[in-house]
């Protein structure tokens, strides 16, 4: 029966491998006490107590990992150990299935692929592009009541001054249409950021689902 | 006020006018154009396929409807207050006895 778990000796040799740094963050972990080993490759799937296999965490970063299916394990080994020092051709091994597996560099290609395919799924740049779209029409649509209301002002204070009546009156009617085409390009827009915010929510959705 | 005084208000307040009026259409001009670019960059960075078209219709509706806006404030506005920019500004010629110029 193989052993699942890290002997003192492998953690001595994993906590000096990572010079007493979190695998993940970075963290010093020198003076903690709560010290994880992490099985990349996780026992359930196969992973064993190897040194490759392994790596030390802080304990946030260890519930991290525990919240990725097997898949996302294997790209945060490969995306986000940054301190976990592995050499350039290590593996792990492990067993899926019940036959014996070896994780080489060109297995990891693969997966890398997989994390290049789920980047393009970039759902937080999209809700940044769409927030950003929302924003750019509300500030146009300050701009559009703003002008309108200077507009209007404009005629006022003209009329007060002495403005040809001649004039005064075919701009009066003019301001009215003016207002009322705005107005109508304002519910439009209105209605353009109400969709745009379902858009929004169905992004934060995704992120959550993606997250969890 | 003289009528050169009312005359000078009065010329003011349409290039003034003139100014925001044009200032709105660039600016509504610039939106749209806003509006393509994020949905062109949404398109490149993979947006979710099924939604997507759903922004391209907006867009479009909106770049129709803003030139639309544009050419009516441009067509009804903009040229009707040019129109009295220019008589106000040849009845001030008028007023201070200077030479009227004729459009070439």
């Amino acid at each position: 029966m193989e052993r699942n778990n890290f002997n003192n000796s492998q953690k001595t040799f994993i906590w000096s491998r990572q010079k007493g740094l979190c695998g993940s963050c970075g963290a010093d972990l020198s003076d903690e006490v709560d010290i994880e080993y992490h099985h990349v490759l996780n026992c359930k799937d196969g992973g064993v107590a190897i040194v490759e296999n392994g790596v030390m965490l802080c304990e946030a970063c260890h519930l991290h990992c525990h919240d990725n299916d097997f898949k996302k394990a294997l790209l945060v080994f490969r995306a986000e150990f940054k301190h976990a020092n592995w050499e350039e051709n290590s593996y792990y091994k492990g067993r899926k299935k019940g036959k014996e597996v070896e994780f080489t560099k060109k297995t990891l290609d693969e997966f890398d692929k997989i994390g290049e395919e789920m980047n393009n799924k970039n759902y937080e740049g999209h809700l940044q592009m769409v927030n950003q779209l929302k924003e750019t029409l509300t500030q146009l649509q300050k701009k559009m009541y703003s002008i309108t209301e200077t507009y209007k002002h404009q005629i006022n204070v003209m009329e007060n001054q002495g403005f040809m009546d001649n004039y005064i009156t075919p701009l009066r009617g003019k301001q009215g249409q003016f207002s009322s085409i705005i107005e109508n390009l304002q519910g439009m827009i209105d209605q353009h950021k109400q969709i745009i915010s379902l858009h929004e929510e169905k992004l934060e959705q995704l992120i959550k689902d993606a997250r969890n | 006020m003289n009528e050169e005084q009312s005359l000078g208000n009065q010329q003011g307040w349409c290039i003034t006018t003139q100014d925001h009026l044009n200032d709105l259409n660039m600016e509504l001009k610039s939106v749209a154009r806003q509006y393509q670019t994020s949905i062109d960059e949404l398109r490149q960075f993979k947006y979710i396929p099924e939604l997507l078209p759903h922004l391209e219709t907006l867009c479009s509706e909106f770049e129709t409807t803003i030139d639309g806006v544009v050419d009516y404030i441009e067509d009804e506005h903009v040229a009707y207050i040019y129109g009295r920019l220019q008589t106000v500004s040849a009845m001030i010629m008028e007023e201070l006895g200077l030479p009227k110029f004729e459009d070439e």
